[in-house]
């Protein structure tokens, strides 16, 4: 198992991406120290729309942990085709056959390397998070940071159930047929997104889809937003533990 | 076994364990900080301190050309097995921090009855709803959230303790982990965490405390891990075990509990009881395993 785990991790160029992440991860920190919102800058400081004297200096690094986070959602997801591409890239996949290897191992060896990938990204975002929010000012990007965190296992549990549907279609039908049907998923939510910015009403998403009616909604419904921060992570875990062994059975038939 | 090289091997390990982790503490200290909740997210960034151990486990098996094995025998014990019903461990490891804080508050509370309190919860900001909850939540928290609980265990669990039983046997290398593992701890000990500054005795009574609790919880985290052959467990449960979960706490009213007993630190003893007895327990366990193991 450690063999196939490492294989992939090659696959993803794995050394070169926790170089990466580590030297980000030691810039961002980096910054947070040197500009910290607790103290005020005169280049930053500004007054936001009820008056309230605000460091935007904390709103760079609030943004620098969305992009971490969209930015990581995004690699993951090109993972699931990665992993499956690079053994027929190398034409290995024969040659695993051949090893004394059960189908379920190298099965479970992809669904155990997105598993890990999604704890390590999720403990590095926690790290940015804490980073972030230990210098900024209290106010309203201290309260984003905050609420950042309780949606982060969310966040990662969303990934891991785009790799659950995806890993079936990569491991059953192959990179062209599953990249074709990941594509006509796509195009179709992104027709449905254009499709509403030009005859839908943008009014009534700028009030109900912005950052400050989300932590009011958040706010007022804690006891909901506590379930939901429990329950999706446990949820999209026995789904994607479904869906392995879906892929095994399916394999099986299929060899069969 | 190479006596010299494994005892040069610990040293360097304690080393970077303490020198990063202190590092990190004495900037907090020294910048006028004390762990007394004023500044929750700073205290939290101090809390990475936690992550020390396990770089300093890379960082010695890096320095030493040990090797990265991931798992088996003398390896970082990263694997995962639920085979030979190893599950078990895993429901240990959620359960048990549970059961020894109820068990705890429940006797705390039987000792000091005017503690109670039946609405302490409002002032805790708890939903009456979600009270008996408590537990599941913090235990699905602690278990998806344990990042920084692996970075001491990664260290401790997965490396000291493993060093130290091959050295020293297993009775002593708990005792003396947990001696180390408390001692870890002191900086912070120092500034208030867990028990505050104005306790008599401080802060030396605190590191005492401290030591005692890190050897029987050292115990039960050395058992999991011994049993399972991996850190998880161990990483979970300190994970739990930091949500300090419990139904009983949110009944328990600290200020009225500080005026029957001005000496916070007692409460903190007999919260250790049962973690005390189930260590014991697992201290058996362990020892009968090993002589078991030598006898075949």
């Amino acid at each position: 198992m450690g063999g196939l785990l490492y294989k992939d991790f090659i696959s993803v160029k794995g050394k070169k991406l926790v170089w990466t992440m580590l030297s980000l991860t030691l810039i961002y920190s980096g910054l947070r120290f040197a500009f910290p919102g607790t103290v005020e800058n005169t280049f930053f400081m500004a007054v936001n729309e009820s008056g309230q004297m605000i460091n935007m200096a904390d709103s760079f690094f609030v943004i620098g942990l969305w992009i971490f986070l969209i930015a990581v959602l995004g690699l993951m997801n090109g993972w699931t085709a990665k992993i499956v591409e690079g053994e027929r890239k190398n034409k290995i996949k024969g040659y695993l056959c051949s090893l004394p290897i059960e189908k379920n191992t190298y099965i479970a060896s992809k669904y155990i390397f997105i598993a890990v990938a999604a704890y390590l990204f999720m403990s590095l975002a926690f790290v940015w998070d804490i980073v972030g929010n230990a210098f900024c000012a209290e106010g309203p990007f201290s309260d984003m940071l905050s609420m950042i965190s309780s949606f982060i296992p969310t966040v990662t549990a969303l990934a891991l159930f785009s790799a659950a549907l995806e890993l079936p279609m990569f491991l059953l039908m192959g990179k062209e047929k599953a990249m074709l049907i990941k594509t006509a998923i796509i195009l179709a939510i992104a027709f449905v997104c254009i499709g509403f910015l030009f005859f839908g009403d943008l009014n009534w998403l700028n009030e109900n889809f912005n950052p400050a009616v989300f932590m009011e909604w958040c706010e007022a419904h804690v006891l909901l937003v506590l379930l939901i921060q429990i329950t999706t992570p446990v949820v999209i875990l026995i789904l994607y533990y479904l869906s392995y062994r879906l892929t095994c059975r399916l394999e099986t038939k299929a060899a069969d | 076994m190479n006596r010299k090289l494994e005892i040069k091997r610990l040293v360097i390990y304690i080393f970077f364990a303490f020198a990063f982790a202190w590092i990190v503490f004495f900037i907090y200290m020294l910048t006028g900080h004390k762990w007394d909740g004023k500044n929750p997210n700073l205290e939290t960034l101090t809390g990475l301190g936690m992550l020390a151990p396990v770089i300093a486990h890379v960082l010695t098996r890096w320095v030493t050309k040990e090797g990265f094995k991931l798992t088996g025998e003398d390896s970082m014990m990263l694997g995962i097995s639920f085979r030979n019903k190893k599950w078990i461990y895993f429901i240990f490891a959620m359960l048990v921090p549970w059961l020894y804080f109820e068990v705890g508050y429940a006797i705390t509370l039987l000792v000091f009855p005017g503690a109670f309190d039946p609405e302490y919860y409002k002032t805790l900001r708890l939903n009456k709803d979600i009270i008996f909850l408590i537990p599941l939540i913090y235990m699905i928290n602690g278990t998806i959230i344990s990042f920084a609980a692996f970075g001491e265990e990664g260290g401790w669990r997965g490396y000291m303790m493993p060093k130290l039983i091959k050295l020293v046997g297993t009775k002593k290398a708990v005792f003396i982990g947990g001696i180390i593992w408390g001692l870890w701890h002191a900086p912070l000990t120092c500034i208030g965490h867990n028990f505050g500054t104005d306790y008599p005795g401080f802060p030396y009574l605190g590191i005492l405390v401290m030591c005692i609790d890190c050897t029987f919880m050292g115990i039960m985290l050395t058992y999991i891990t011994v049993k399972s052959g991996s850190i998880w467990p161990a990483a979970i449960m300190h994970a739990v075990n930091n949500t300090n979960l419990s139904i009983l706490k949110c009944f328990f009213n600290v200020e009225k509990a500080e005026a029957l007993l001005p000496n916070k630190i007692i409460f903190w003893v007999f919260l250790l009881i049962p973690c005390i007895l189930i260590g014991s327990i697992c201290l058996v366990l362990l020892c009968k395993d090993k002589k078991d193991a030598c006898a075949q």
